[in-house]
């Protein structure tokens, strides 16, 4: 069995937690309790005949009160970068997480998730700033805790990636 | 001859000479040096001297040559060693001072550690309230009482040991000996680093620090550091210190195997193969405080039910004490109980007494009840029992008769006329009165006194209720009565009837009285 250590990074309340729930337990509530420290969760995955352990650190929401915890970043084999597109804010604190995330564990795979697509109407964020970092090599997609609509897929990507031999971790597709 | 004598002499004397000479040029040297060598053999002084010089060498020489010599020595030396402790222990026990007094302190502190260590286990586990705690606790959480009272007696006992990547904190190997104690091994593995990066992060100083207990409600977690791998020993209990060494050994032991396999992890996320062999040497557990302290328990509880059982046992006979008392009472001719009660050791009773009947508090003590603890009301009552109604009768018989008064003319002892029905009434009640008193075993006697009025002689008046008394005892004879019962005496004028001075009161005075004794007959 291959365990793996899975990152959920993001600003506070763009659904780090909700996307975690939904993946592990087909479950959505609409109350908000904020994540303290850290949580962490696991689940069993099939990546193609290979069985893998996602270990998933659910990591407390960046906000102006808390900051990232680098250890705990540590040894993660790929993480999510979580934005709530009602709160265009919220891409700025996946970019600039990423870049401290990448200076701890270096190239690892990642996947930008814009959640809460049920909400589309009510996005804030801008489709021009999404392309350029498309174009820019980053992996982007879009979800819902709510519907469950594309958790389960970016769960499994990253999965797959991070068990692709050393060197191919970054290759696009 | 003289000459050449003298000739030969001299030139044997310059022979000699010059032999000596050619001796001295030619072996002087070699002379004087084995005079010396010979000197050196023969002078013992100068020989030991010499030998002491090379012994320490020839010794050691000797020692690495030949293990013999050691052999040869040992017996000296031992004997020596012996003489030398007989001669003066002082000496020796000064020499070894500073290797014993290091000995003994590490000693000493060893044992002392240890005997904290086990005082500590037995103050934590012979507190005995906890016991109700565990039963509560069994109780509360459906465990059965032993299950509790063995998790919570236990010295120690290593529940879990998980050995996890540091970098990652993911789980490499674990063993439980309770499958169902913790959650999922990869989230509480996961959780443990996690709150490691927090204690480091937030508590301590040095970044490098590392976080080594962890006290979770009944559980301790155990961290032991390795630069690769962790172990963590999730503990019930009071674990010992010494339990350290065996994680730091464990710990040791898995970077000296499996490093190359560890190190490829982070990359591969492969568990690394046989890492958890040997692993359950891990899961100790001291069982022997536990059932110690099990057995004390037990002892305990022995002792406590021989307490309640002998409370019971005292507080059951007062009980029945008392009950044989109230019984006893019962029994009583002229006690009649109405009421008991009891409030603690404290008893009442409330009834009904006869004035004849016993006093109830006299028999407290054949009962061996404290009369302060018992309070009596007892309300007086006249019982028809019938050997009460038979007393009474009879006293009520013998007081008809103390009141009767035969009486009689001026100076006659002739029964009158009008006497004659009350001496019949007199001898039946006489009649009766013996037939009860033989009935209740009583010696009955009637003494019969014969009264004047106070006119005439003394003498005479003596004489004349002599007279008066016998005629009576007379009388009642003839009507069937024991003569033997009966005894007359006269008292003259001296107990006169009347009570007035009026003449015709004088007639009250002219009598024959009953004086009746009744006596336990004794047989
Ligand atoms: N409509 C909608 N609401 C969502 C979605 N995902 C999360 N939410 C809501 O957003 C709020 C925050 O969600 P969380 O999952 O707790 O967010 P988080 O990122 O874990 O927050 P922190 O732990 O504070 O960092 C909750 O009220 C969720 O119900 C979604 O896809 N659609
Ligand atoms: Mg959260």
């Amino acid at each position: 069995m291959t365990h793996k250590k899975v990152c959920i990074l993001g600003a506070f309340g763009v659904g780090k937690t909700s996307l975690v729930a939904r993946f592990v337990s087909s479950i959505f509530s609409a109350k908000y309790h904020t994540t303290v420290g850290v949580k962490i969760d696991k689940k069993d995955v099939l990546i193609g005949d290979q069985p893998v352990t996602l270990v998933l650190w659910d990591m407390a929401g960046e906000s102006a009160v808390s900051r990232l915890k680098t250890t705990h970043v540590n040894g993660s084999a790929g993480y999510l970068l979580v934005v709530d597109g009602t709160r265009d804010e919220t891409l700025e604190t996946a970019v600039k997480l990423q870049k401290e995330v990448a200076v701890i564990i270096g190239d690892a795979p990642f996947i930008l998730v814009i959640n809460k697509t049920d909400l589309m109407e009510e996005w804030t964020i801008d489709p021009a700033e999404l392309e350029q970092l498309r174009a820019s090599g980053w992996d982007v997609r879009m979800s819902s805790a709510k519907s469950g609509d594309g958790v389960e897929q970016i769960f499994y990507d990253l999965a797959a990636r991070t068990i692709q031999p050393a060197g191919d971790a970054d290759v696009q597709q | 001859m003289e000459l050449s004598g003298t000739a030969e002499d001299a030139s044997a004397n310059s022979d000699a000479k010059s032999l000596a000479e050619l001796q001295e040029l030619l072996f002087g040297e070699y002379m004087r040096h084995v005079q010396h060598l010979r000197n050196r053999l023969d002078d013992a002084d100068l020989r030991a001297l010499e030998d002491s010089k090379v012994l320490a060498q020839s010794l050691t020489l000797s020692a690495k040559r030949d293990p013999k010599l050691k052999m040869a020595l040992q017996p000296l030396v031992e004997e020596s060693l012996r003489l030398s402790v007989e001669r003066d222990p002082a000496m020796l026990a000064g020499a070894l001072f500073p290797i014993v007094g290091e000995a003994v302190r590490k000693a000493v502190a060893h044992a002392l550690q240890q005997m904290f260590d086990s005082m500590n286990a037995i103050l934590a586990q012979s507190f005995s309230l906890k016991r109700w705690r565990w039963r509560f606790e069994a109780r509360r959480s459906g465990k059965t009482f032993a299950e509790v009272a063995l998790a919570r007696s236990l010295s120690y006992r290593v529940e879990h040991v998980y050995i996890i990547h540091r970098k990652t904190g993911l789980l490499l190997a674990e063993v439980t000996n309770q499958a169902n104690l913790l959650q999922d091994a990869d989230m509480v593995v996961g959780m443990l680093t996690a709150i490691q990066d927090f204690a480091r992060d937030s508590f301590t100083s040095e970044k490098k620090d590392d976080l080594e207990v962890i006290q979770l409600g009944e559980f301790k977690i155990w961290l032991q550091h390795g630069p690769v791998a962790l172990l963590a020993a999730v503990v019930r209990g009071q674990p010992p210190a010494s339990l350290r060494n065996l994680f730091l050994v464990r710990v040791e032991q898995i970077h000296k195997d499996f490093h190359s396999g560890m190190a490829k992890f982070e990359s591969t996320g492969q568990a690394v193969p046989g890492i958890e062999a040997g692993l359950d040497e891990c899961l100790v557990e001291d069982a022997n405080a536990g059932k110690q302290s099990y057995l004390k328990f037990k002892i305990a509880g022995v002792l406590l039910l021989a307490a309640m059982a002998g409370a019971l046992f005292v507080h059951i006979r007062y009980l029945h004490r008392w009950s044989n008392y109230l019984d006893a009472l019962q029994r009583q001719p002229g006690i009649v109980v109405i009421d008991d009660q009891r409030k603690g050791r404290k008893l009442f009773v409330r009834g009904l007494r006869d004035p004849m009947a016993i006093v109830p508090e006299s028999l407290l003590s054949d009962y061996r009840l404290p009369a302060k603890n018992v309070s009596e009301h007892w309300e007086a009552y006249f019982s028809l029992d019938p050997r009460f109604a038979n007393v009474r009768r009879l006293d009520a018989e013998a007081t008809v008769l103390r009141k009767q008064a035969v009486r009689f003319e001026v100076d006659s002892i002739k029964l009158p006329i009008d006497q004659l029905a009350l001496v019949d009434t007199v001898a039946d009640e006489i009649h009766e009165l013996a037939a009860d008193a033989a009935s209740q075993n009583r010696q009955l006697h009637i003494q019969l006194y014969g009264h004047t009025d106070t006119t005439g002689t003394d003498e005479h008046n003596n004489q004349l209720s002599q007279q008066r008394a016998e005629a009576i005892v007379h009388s009642l004879v003839s009507r069937g009565i024991d003569a033997s019962l009966l005894s007359a005496a006269g008292l003259g004028a001296k107990e006169p009837g009347h009570v007035t001075d009026e003449a015709e009161e004088q007639d009250l005075d002219r009598r024959v009285t009953f004086q009746v004794d009744l006596t336990p007959k004794a047989n």
